[in-house]
């Protein structure tokens, strides 16, 4: 059984590295190191879940869908090897990185604070994880019972869930992660609180080894570590990871795609990376509704905004390469919201206008929501030391953004900031009650921008060196 | 008061930059360790120094399992429970049971079901269920030892 499961993630890489071969070789045919492996497992798992969820709407249930997902993989790779170009450009960042930040003993003293920090989440992942094995209340309530649903249903009776208008909550939810561990019990032919288990522990990893990836290619060794230790050492993040809900995997697909539009933008060779983000961006929006604003920032301010150097007829070229990854993706999740999902409760429970505007103008509301924001932010996202090590980052080495970085670095952090305003302003607009709306959700909200923004941050200092320290003496 | 100008010379040497920057990641460490600490009684636990405390989950398994061969899947079935005063506790309740009956689907309420489950902390009294029977017109077809009760509606 647990082979099969491993089997499962196995053919989900596979799939994700052919599809991404197929739709965006430019990226797979760059020096991007393990950013390729890290991509290829993140988009897989999103990809085989869409796969998944339109067998479920041809065949009516899971139980021949390893066989088919098998010939998909088969034929795409088929596809591939008739499509395969070789290699002409290489990714070649703004400025060639020749130091890697550190001399060889000084990088000892680094990897070892890296593997404590390492070695410290995966225990704190296993104990969580034995303590409760079904997860948190959201995840038995929401992502694996729905999970569970799909895997028991037959002929069809998963659309009872969308059809027989029944009141459980959060029917609305995209569902990147129950038709994915719904899938892996089919492989494995039985329930197993391994595949949802399983499924949170790659979503940290693979998080994780984005940044501490991205931040090697973009900045050197030494902010790399540093970034890594960050994210491994914040609790918040691996707690919720083990709580089996869809937090952290659309946190890897908003770092994902906050990384491709950094790397896009100082790329000198100009490869075309606006495919992979397309399709990293609508499977965050496949992930949980908050991507779905996401989704929307990506495309307002990729396209929009910052146009103006840009002749009309590229940005145009540029928005359908970005379609070829996205439409796909944005297709199954129109026809999910459009003919199954009932409308998100935010939006569905607002007592007329004279009341929602009420609440718009209401400070307290403002008040109330900006304190619990910048509290959660400080109590369990970048606690006391984070936040001194942040502070003391940029005195260390200090802030220096290059003219080729500042479009990309500029359009990742307006989308972060313009992410998190939306945040703010659907808990103003919130119907239920604003304390418990706030206490319940914010922590998690904000984890979706995190290791995102510890990349943004990392990329905005100059990059710091200890190369020569030895050596002077 | 040191002025950022001076905090900045200081800063030009090498050796304290790292010395800063070692010390600051390392107390980096030191929240997720405190963690660690709070869970280790999983570790004891696993080691047989401290009993494994089930989760609830699967002792509500135990508990529902007989329901699963008297109402067909994916029907839609009510929910009825005592009053309690801690509501994320009634709350968990129904959901552990609705995870666990799944394919059957139990609403949060008492609705125009044909099948009602009731889950008390004992086994329901006569005058009890008659009241049940007259106002909302529930009748008891399946009782558990455990205070699970199957009601079917009959009007």
């Amino acid at each position: 059984m647990i082979l099969k499961i491993f089997g499962s993630f196995l053919i989900s890489s596979i799939i994700g590295y052919l599809w991404i071969s197929l739709f965006n070789p430019d990226f797979l045919n760059k020096n991007l190191k393990s950013l390729k492996i890290f991509f290829s497992i993140g988009a897989g798992m999103g990809i085989s879940s869409l796969f998944a969820f339109i067998w479920l709407n041809m065949a009516g249930d899971l139980y021949y869908y390893p066989v088919f997902e098998c010939i998909t993989a088969i034929i795409l790779a088929f596809l591939v090897f008739i499509k395969r170009t070789p290699s002409q450009k290489q990714f070649i960042h703004g400025k060639k990185q020749t130091q890697s930040g550190l001399s060889n003993s000084i990088s000892y003293i680094f990897l070892v604070l890296f593997g404590i920090s390492i070695f410290t989440g995966l225990l704190l992942f296993i104990f969580i994880s034995f303590n409760m094995p079904y997860g948190e209340t959201d995840a038995f309530a929401i992502w694996n019972g729905k999970a569970r649903f799909f895997f028991l249903s037959e002929n069809f009776h998963w659309l009872d869930l969308f059809k027989k208008n029944i009141t459980i909550e959060h029917i609305d939810y995209p569902l990147l992660l129950p038709v994915f561990v719904a899938k892996n019990w089919t492989y494995a032919g039985q329930e197993s609180i391994l595949s949802p288990m399983l499924t949170s522990f790659t979503f940290i990893l693979i998080t994780t080894g984005s940044l501490f990836s991205s931040l090697n290619i973009s900045k050197n060794r030494l902010q790399s570590i540093v970034g890594g230790i960050i994210l491994a050492s914040t609790p918040f993040f691996i707690v919720k990871g083990t709580h089996q809900i869809a937090d952290i995997p659309l946190s890897f697909y908003v770092l994902a795609t906050i990384i491709l539009l950094y790397l896009e933008s100082s790329d000198k060779e100009k490869n075309n990376f606006l495919p992979l983000i397309g399709i990293t961006s609508a499977l965050a929006a496949w992930c949980k509704n908050e991507g779905i604003l996401f989704l929307l920032c990506v495309i307002f301010y990729r396209f929009i905004i910052f146009v103006k150097k840009r002749e009309f007829h590229l940005v145009k070229k540029d928005f359908f390469s970005y379609l070829s990854g996205a439409a796909p993706i944005l297709i199954v999740i129109a026809y999910f919201k459009i003919f199954l999902a009932p409308e998100t409760d935010i939006f569905a429970n607002q007592r007329g206008v004279s009341t929602l505007f009420s609440k718009i103008f209401d400070p307290s509301r403002y008040l109330l929501t900006a304190r619990k924001f910048f509290n959660f932010a400080v109590e369990d996202i970048i606690y006391k030391y984070v936040s001194l090590l942040l502070v003391a980052f940029p005195f260390i080495n200090g802030i220096k953004i290059e003219k080729n970085y500042k479009t990309g670095l500029k359009i990742c952090f307006s989308i972060l900031v313009t992410v998190l305003a939306g945040y703010f302003a659907v808990y103003i607009i919130s119907p239920n009650n604003l304390t418990w709306h706030i206490n319940t959700s914010l922590g998690r909200l904000l984890l979706h921008l995190l290791p995102a923004a510890v990349f943004v941050y990392f990329c905005s200092l100059k990059p710091i060196n200890f190369d020569n320290l030895l050596n002077k003496k | 008061m040191i002025s950022v100008n001076s905090l900045r010379k200081i800063l030009k040497n090498d050796f304290l930059k790292l010395f800063i920057l070692v010390l600051l990641v390392s107390l980096v460490l030191i929240r997720p360790m405190k963690f660690l600490k709070k869970n280790l009684f999983v570790f004891n636990a696993l080691y047989g120094k401290q009993e494994l405390i089930w989760h609830p989950l699967d002792l509500y398994a135990e508990r529902f399992k007989f329901l699963k061969k008297y109402i067909p899947d994916y029907t839609v079935v009510g929910y009825i429970a005592e009053k309690n005063k801690n509501k994320k506790d009634a709350y968990n309740q129904y959901l552990y049971m609705r995870y666990f009956l799944l394919p059957i689907i139990v609403e949060k309420q008492d609705k125009d079901t044909k099948f009602v489950i009731g889950n008390f902390q004992r086994h329901p009294d006569r005058r009890g269920l008659q009241n049940l029977r007259e106002k909302r017109g529930l009748k008891p077809i399946l009782f558990s030892s455990n205070g699970v009760v199957l009601f079917k509606r009959e009007k």
